[in-house]
């Protein structure tokens, strides 16, 4: 197994990552067989997402709620909030390395080119929406038809280090479920195409 | 990948238009953060114990 098969095999933020299909050479040659790990990919990710927002909320719940979690951080000095946020920079940059070792398997989910070539184009992308995730996570997902989760969650998004986990703290399950449901609508969408392109 | 193109991105995954590949990125870099997330509320956890101590 090389690095890049080590690190897909590992699943990062996944609850089971045993469940992660692994990339082999054979199947990497078949365009079928790659769309096939991509659609078991985001099975296992979506389940892993379910489980995450599940254990997040039970977490947030006995920490008494955004609130209780606001009460905590009041109460902390300014020497044990910078260390909390050292903490958090240090975790960030420990998922950052395991994103990015990702994207390089990812980029084994080898988009290939018309030609054959390779076509890395995940490295970017994971970049740019993880040092922005907060804006990031505000333009892939719109939540401004819902004023009071937008209340709930302005206090710890103040912080500016709390930013990019401020979304997933007040709201997982309602965070997850929306990024669910857009996938199924763009799997939806696709099988429809197919649907009509076979017809035709 | 530029502003212009997240947005591009966040409106085709509005609307339902995004390929597997990118769908699977958006869920992987959603997981991250929930990832994060759930780090931050283990060491909130220990803080909280620690104020209960002092308390």
């Amino acid at each position: 197994m090389n690095k890049n098969e080590k690190n897909m095999a590992k699943g990062v933020g996944d609850n089971e990552p045993e469940k992660e299909v692994e990339l082999n050479s054979n199947e990497t040659k078949n365009p079928e067989a790659l769309s096939d790990i991509t659609e078991k990919n985001l099975d296992t990710k979506v389940e892993s997402l379910e489980n995450n927002a599940d254990i997040i909320e039970k977490k947030v719940e006995e920490l008494g709620g955004v609130e209780g979690i606001n009460q905590i951080l009041d109460k902390m000095s300014e020497e044990e909030r910078k260390l909390l946020q050292q903490k958090i920079e240090e975790q960030k940059e420990i998922i950052k390395e395991s994103l990015e070792s990702l994207d390089s398997s990812y980029g084994g989910i080898e988009r290939k080119g018309r030609f054959g070539q390779h076509v890395f184009t995940t490295g970017n992308f994971t970049d740019r929406m993880w040092y922005n995730s907060k804006e990031s996570l505000s333009n892939i997902l719109d939540f401004s038809d819902d004023d009071s989760l937008t209340d709930s969650v302005s206090r710890v998004l103040s912080d500016s280090f709390f930013g990019s986990i401020g979304l997933s703290l007040s709201a997982p399950k309602k965070l997850v479920d929306t990024i669910i449901r857009r996938i199924k609508l763009s799997s939806e969408k696709r099988k429809l195409a197919e649907m009509e392109k076979q017809a035709v | 990948m530029n502003e212009e193109e997240i947005k591009n991105l966040a409106d085709r995954f509005e609307k339902g238009e995004t390929t597997k590949e990118e769908d699977l990125e958006i869920a992987t870099t959603i997981n991250a953060s929930l990832e994060l997330a759930k780090f931050f509320l283990n060491e909130i956890k220990i803080v909280k114990i620690k104020q209960d101590i002092i308390k």
